[in-house]
């Protein structure tokens, strides 16, 4: 099947099919009604023709029936009047030649002759004759009794005779006019003569009456009178009426149709034009454009309506939900019901949205899954276990890191160098989300191995700046604060990169150590990145946070800011201040967190929380 | 909350902050920016009105400041108070940015 063009309605198509169809079904039928009207001319111009003739000669007999009947009549009351006149030959003699009757006989109720216009009739007996008989029998059922062509009339043999019987009740007289062949012929031709010129054949059609060798007597066209059919003409006029058929001459100029018969001497010729025979074509062809045409706007459009209904409509309102649902509105049905094909497409729609949905729900239940594995794995390769150096009685350690809803980019870490330094990192990458956390491991790991090597601490940053700004394409950044402890002296040597200042609390006070800062790492090249000095006592407690802490905001759009976290870090350390170095550290950074928490009150968390606590005891055994 | 009045005319824009520049306003930001078209080749932040600046907003400034070094552009910041100076000074980024 033709490929259907994507931006045409199905509307626009199938009106389309059903005009071209609609076309071509007219052209087949106007098509086929000719060539049956074509086919059957003939035959109906046979018909036709045949119908007139046969209608003429009826007409004729008519004619002479009613001019005997009504002679009959007249002379029948005469005789009842005065019926013994008649019983003459010699009157009878008389009026046989004035009246035009070839005999007039005169018979008593048995048959025998009285009187006849024929003397030698005279005394004749006909009783036991068929033609007495017929008499008879016909007058008791029609009076006066009349009888055309008949052949058994006794005292003329061998010719056909017309007449007209009656019974003169009073008298007991039976009498007979006898009309003869050719009283018969003459009153045909009058008849013709009359019928011929007051009837036509169809429109310009005519009838001809012509002796045997062809010369018109009569015609509908006074012109015809007098001229010659010629002999093929005639001849083919008669075989036609043999052959039950008709055909096409040529006659005094146009061409006709013709079919002829003979009657009584006579021969009748009807005439059907071709011009008449085209005039009808015309008219039928007419008839059928006027018939079909109508009848196939019709049924298109019922056809379109009914398409439309079923259809169209069907297809549109689903059409539409599916835009709806494209859009992203995945709780919209399909409910267009008005056939089976179409409930079962709503329903293979729906179902398809539903599976879609479930598997959405189930992609975004993997992505979840994915994101606390990627939690997870964040939070296994930071330094979990604690205390994580119980045998060093030097200081306490603690760590920890809170993660918002998504993986965080915070991270912390500490490890020992080879020459006993302890590393301690606190880092917080810019962003969130599984880039960030890729992110924060890719500088975790790089300080690791850098400061491991031996690197001081600045050029360990510059390395470490470096290595992360190149294939740095989501231009992300981490702020850090690294420091090298030194566990003998209680020296560090850190680098402040960006980061929140960490709190030095001594002797149950605090303070911000704040002072060289260098810029992020890993979005400027050129960065450089100082080392600084810092020396703790013994007793001295170092804190380092990430911005979680300081920004975390409540419902009053309030900071916690850097206030409340030295109060709440000189309120806790009062209290805990007798606890051993870990567990110390450990108490401290639960209580900010705890307070920070309190502070947000119902607020979601939106930035991790990670901090790392250092208690500097100095001494390497208690 | 975070009001913006970009400006343009010519080959330069200025962009007048109003408010605070913090987690939920800098996507705003960020978009803001991003429809300031490349044939901009000079942008100025007037930072009167800027009562404050968090970490996510100075992510938003950091990708501004690359992309306009990137693409050989000026970036200026303009009536920088006191505070977002400090935290600018905090975080190293005073060298790199170009402040009047």
């Amino acid at each position: 099947m033709k490929k259907v063009p994507g931006d045409v309605h199905i509307y626009q198509l199938i009106r389309r099919i059903l005009v071209i169809t609609s076309v071509l079904l007219f052209g087949v039928i106007f098509t086929i009604w000719l060539t049956v009207v074509w086919l059957s001319e003939k035959t109906r111009t046979y018909e036709e023709l045949s119908s007139i003739l046969a209608e003429l000669e009826r007409d004729g007999e008519d004619w002479l029936y009613d001019w005997l009947y009504d002679d009959a009549s007249l002379i029948k009351a005469d005789m009842a009047q005065d019926g013994d006149k008649w019983v003459n030959s010699l009157y009878l003699k008389r009026m046989a030649q004035g009246d035009g009757f070839t005999a007039v006989v005169v018979m008593n109720t048995e048959g025998r002759v009285l009187a006849a216009s024929d003397h030698l009739l005279a005394g004749h007996d006909y009783h036991d004759t068929p033609f007495w008989k017929d008499i008879m029998k016909g007058i008791e059922t029609g009076d006066p009794y009349v009888k055309i062509n008949a052949t058994d009339v006794p005292w003329i043999q061998g010719t056909t005779n017309d007449y007209a019987a009656f019974l003169v009740p009073d008298h007991d007289l039976v009498c007979v006019f006898m009309a003869n062949e050719e009283v018969h012929d003459k009153m045909l031709k009058d008849c013709y003569d009359y019928l011929v010129r007051n009837r036509r054949v169809e429109l310009t059609g005519y009838l001809l009456v012509c002796e045997d060798d062809g010369q018109v007597l009569f015609s509908y066209h006074k012109e015809h009178n007098g001229q010659m059919v010629p002999g093929k003409v005639f001849r083919t006029a008669l075989e036609n009426h043999l052959r039950e058929q008709t055909s096409e001459v040529k006659l005094f100029g146009e061409n006709v149709y013709i079919l002829g018969v003979q009657h009584t001497g006579l021969t009748i010729i009807g005439c059907y034009t071709a011009k008449d025979v085209g005039r009808v074509r015309v008219l039928s062809s007419t008839m059928v454009l006027i018939l079909i045409v109508p009848m196939l706007v019709a049924i298109s459009m019922i056809l379109t309506a009914l398409l439309k209904r079923y259809v169209v409509n069907g297809v549109s309102g689903i059409v539409l939900s599916l835009q709806e649902i494209t859009e992203g509105n995945l709780q919209e049905e399909v409910d267009e019901r008005g056939s089976r094909e179409l409930s079962l497409l709503s329903d293979g729609i729906n179902q398809t949205v539903d599976k879609l949905k479930t598997m959405i729900n189930e992609a975004a239940k993997r992505y979840d899954d994915e994101l606390v594995m990627a939690k997870t794995i964040q939070h296994a390769t930071l330094p979990w276990l604690f205390p994580p150096y119980p045998h060093h009685k030097e200081f306490g350690l603690y760590a920890m890191m809170d993660t918002a809803k998504q993986v965080g980019g915070d991270f912390y870490d500490f490890f020992f160098l080879r020459d006993n330094r302890l590393v301690i990192v606190i880092a917080d990458v810019s962003d969130k989300g599984i880039p960030a956390a890729l992110f924060m491991m890719r500088a975790k790991t790089t300080i690791k191995a850098l400061a491991v090597s031996g690197l001081p601490v600045d050029e360990m940053v510059r390395r470490t700046n470096q290595e992360l700004y190149s294939h740095n394409e989501a231009h992300m950044f981490v702020t850090i604060w690294v420091g090298y402890v030194d566990l003998k002296t209680g020296r560090i040597s850190y680098v402040h990169a960006g980061h929140t200042c960490p709190v030095l609390l001594r002797d149950g006070q605090t303070s911000f150590v704040k002072q060289k800062r260098n810029t992020f790492v890993g979005w400027r090249s050129a960065a450089d990145y100082e080392e600084q000095e810092l020396i703790l006592r013994p007793g001295d407690t170092l804190y380092l946070y990430t911005d979680g802490v300081t920004e975390a905001f409540n419902e009053q759009e309030e900071e916690y800011g850097n206030n409340r976290l030295e109060n709440i870090i000189t309120e806790t350390s009062a209290r805990i201040n007798e606890e051993e170095a870990n567990d110390y550290c450990k108490d401290l950074c639960t209580s900010i967190r705890a307070d920070v928490k309190e502070f947000a009150n119902n607020m979601p968390q939106s930035d991790d929380i990670t901090m790392l606590c250092l208690k500097y005891t100095g001494s390497r055994e208690e | 909350m975070l009001n913006l009045d970009v400006k343009q005319e010519g080959t330069s824009a200025t962009v007048m902050m109003e408010g605070m520049l913090d987690t939920s306003s800098a996507p705003s930001f960020k978009e803001a920016l991003s429809k300031i078209p490349d044939s901009i080749t000079s942008i100025t932040l007037d930072m009167e009105k800027l009562r404050y600046t968090s970490s996510a907003g100075l992510r938003v400034i950091l990708e501004l400041q690359n992309r306009m070094d990137k693409s050989g552009g000026q970036l200026t910041f303009m009536h920088v108070g006191e505070m977002i100076r400090e935290v600018f000074d905090d975080t190293g980024m005073t060298e790199f940015l170009t402040i009047v």
